[in-house]
């Protein structure tokens, strides 16, 4: 067909001459428009199939009538079809980002979700066989941290409004654990919960006081991205009007209600001053992590380790350094970890609280020491 | 607003001019029933034989946008309101139908503010009256549309009026064929022509302006379908079958014509430079 093409070409162009009178714009609008009667259209169609100088003229409008809608003749078309039409990306896109943020809603969470709740004292007083459970410390791949969620809802109001706890916060402390030759083995971190225990099997669990904690409120553990550094371990405190803990947060930090209203966290290099440097200090928060502020105990030390139980604070780290305070952080003392046999000379990575004066540190070197006197006397597990 | 000549009194109106009058609403603009009456026989006079009936004249006073036409008319007149209608109507759709003709912002603006003048009537006839290019406008279509269509004739006027200038660099570049003329030449068979011409002849208006605007004019069929109001996949598919017809219309003639079979075909594929085609004398010689 491509010499049909030429010759039809060649052809027309010469049967340019002796066209019709030109037709006003009036005619070649409403021709445009399909406003014109059947006669006048055909005298129209017969003009243009000549006169290339009309057919450019029509061509032109034309082509600006798509720049904006007609109005007259088309203004009928304009309705819902031609606005989706001319907005369908947007529609599409914003299907989209619904369906993404459905899926996200679904089945993410964010980074580090607190919750702070008072409740009321009247909550029964927990049981420690009921839900306390200790498991090892394994690396818990980061979808599955993702999906763990636990949370208590209360049924009314005199019982305890919902206290949830992000497990990605304490899947992050096991991500941001050193490296695997550093910790010992059996390195455990610790979670204590009141709810079934056999929902998370495989989440780390610590015990946790139960008296205690059932006549202290419960602090969630946030997690500032600012401590979610390799090596770093963090521990919380908090304060609040008397209800009973549903589950603790742990990992290398331990979750304490204290006896006040006062919310305190603990953790290491937390600040955005001090987060990713090399040395560990001790940084506590009265403002549920907002704000972060040095707790200067050692300048020798770089502290690895905290952990409180109600107002008893401990701090480990280098040297085998190991500060306690018993009034919630205002005077220290340091502890020697020692027994007859010989004492600690490498690094604490870690410090667990399993219950009043009951104290397990772990070593850099994988020893694991424990105290049931607050300290004062240590033996090597 | 300056008076229209009416020839009809008001005892002789129609009846429905009563109402066109009403639906127009230009008692916005200070426009009496006389005056739009006096519009409407200069259109109908305009546009229909002077026998034409009463039913068609009625016809095409009701096919009117008289609501456009008397703001139109009323702009031509001088009439501050309508001009202030029109404005806030037509402004921003007349600088984007003249950005989408001339694709160039300023140009655009060029040609849009050239418009405006000439809608504002800054020229005047010889009487020192303004002459306002809306008078021209009669409701045949829209008024948007007929701002395009008056936006794309200033386009095609200015543009021819621009000289064509070459670059020098252009002009060494191109060489001696720059300046060669088109060789005229002679079609290798005469028949061949007259049968495409016969061929051509007997399609109809419409199949002949899809065919020139197709093969002639370049144009897409977007284009194309814009044009007719018709969907792009019409548009193809009347063209492949236009040119199937055509080219056994044309075979058959040639065959008609005394040539074989293999003959007509061979014609067919003849070089189009062999037949005598010069398009650039052509549309000189139409323009002059």
């Amino acid at each position: 067909m491509a010499e049909m093409r030429d010759i039809v070409r060649s052809r027309l162009a010469r049967k340019t001459s002796g066209i019709s009178a030109h037709p006003d714009a009036n005619l070649l609008a409403a021709f445009t428009e399909s406003a014109l009667a059947e006669r006048e259209r055909a005298g129209v169609v017969a003009h243009l199939a000549e006169c290339a100088d009309c057919r450019e003229l029509v061509a032109l409008a034309s082509g600006a009538a798509d720049a904006e809608p007609v109005v007259g003749a088309r203004i009928a078309s304009t309705g819902f079809r031609n606005w989706f039409r001319e907005y369908r990306w947007i529609v599409s896109s914003a299907m989209a980002c619904c369906v993404v943020a459905a899926v996200l809603v679904h089945y993410g969470e964010p980074p580090a979700r607190v919750s702070f709740v008072s409740v009321s004292s009247k909550l029964a007083e927990p049981r420690i066989g009921d839900s306390l459970k200790t498991v090892p410390a394994t690396p818990v791949p980061p979808a599955v941290a993702h999906k763990r969620k636990v949370e208590a809802v209360p049924s009314d109001k005199t019982q305890p409004p919902v206290v949830m706890a992000s497990k990605k916060s304490v899947a992050l402390d096991l991500l941001t654990q050193p490296p695997p030759a550093q910790p010992p083995p059996e390195t455990a971190l610790r979670v204590s919960r009141l709810e079934p225990p056999q929902a998370d099997t495989n989440f780390p669990l610590s015990l946790v006081e139960p008296e205690r904690a059932a006549a202290a409120p419960l602090s969630q553990s946030p997690r500032p991205a600012a401590a979610k550094q390799f090596g770093e371990q963090a521990a919380l405190a908090g304060r609040a009007p008397s209800f009973a803990p549903r589950l603790q947060a742990a990992g290398p930090t331990s979750l304490r209600p204290v006896a006040s209203d006062a919310r305190i966290l603990w953790s290491i290099n937390a600040s955005p001053d001090t987060v990713g440097k090399l040395r560990g200090v001790v940084e506590r928060s009265r403002d549920a992590g907002q704000s972060w502020e040095a707790v200067p105990l050692s300048e020798r030390v770089s502290f690895r380790a905290v952990a409180t139980l109600g107002s008893d604070v401990w701090a480990g780290g280098s040297a085998a350094v190991l500060f306690h305070s018993a009034d919630g952080g205002s005077r220290w003392a340091e502890i020697k970890i020692a027994d007859e046999n010989g004492s600690v000379s490498s690094d604490i990575v870690k410090i667990e609280v399993r219950g009043p004066h009951r104290l397990t540190v772990t070593t850099a070197s994988g020893e694991v020491w424990i105290s049931v006197d607050d300290g004062k006397h240590w033996a090597r597990e | 607003m300056h008076e229209t000549r009416t020839a009809l009194t008001a005892l002789e109106y129609p009846p429905y001019f009563t109402e066109l009058y009403v639906q127009s609403r230009g008692q916005r603009f200070g426009l009496t029933l006389g005056q739009l009456a006096g519009i409407l026989q200069e259109i109908s006079g305009r546009y229909l034989p002077p026998g034409a009936s009463a039913a068609e004249v009625a016809e095409l006073h009701r096919s009117l946008r008289l609501e456009e036409l008397v703001l139109a008319r009323a702009c031509a007149g001088g009439n501050e309101y309508a001009w202030e209608c029109f404005l806030g109507r037509y402004r921003s759709k007349l600088f984007a139908a003249a950005a989408a003709i001339a694709k160039e912002d300023s140009a655009a603006r060029e040609l849009a503010d050239g418009l405006y003048a000439d809608l504002f009537g800054m020229r005047r006839a010889n009487g020192g009256e303004r002459v306002s290019k809306l008078a021209s406008y009669t409701g045949r279509g829209s008024l948007e549309g007929w701002l395009r269509m008056v936006l794309a004739q200033e386009w095609v006027n200015h543009q021819r009026s621009r000289p064509r200038l070459v670059s020098f660099e252009e002009r060494c570049e191109a060489g001696a064929q720059f300046e060669a003329k088109p060789d005229v030449v002679t079609a290798v068979d005469a028949r061949l022509e007259l049968v495409v011409d016969e061929a051509l002849a007997e399609t109809s208006d419409e199949e002949r302006l899809l065919v020139a605007s197709w093969y002639l004019d370049g144009r897409t069929l977007a284009e194309i379908a814009r044009i007719l109001d018709v969907h792009e996949s019409t548009v193809s598919r009347r063209i492949d079958r236009i040119t199937t017809s055509l080219r056994k219309r044309i075979l058959r003639g040639l065959q008609k014509r005394g040539m074989s079979a293999r003959a007509a075909e061979e014609a067919m594929e003849v070089d189009v430079r062999d037949l005598l085609v010069d398009v650039r004398g052509r549309l000189q010689g139409k323009r002059a």
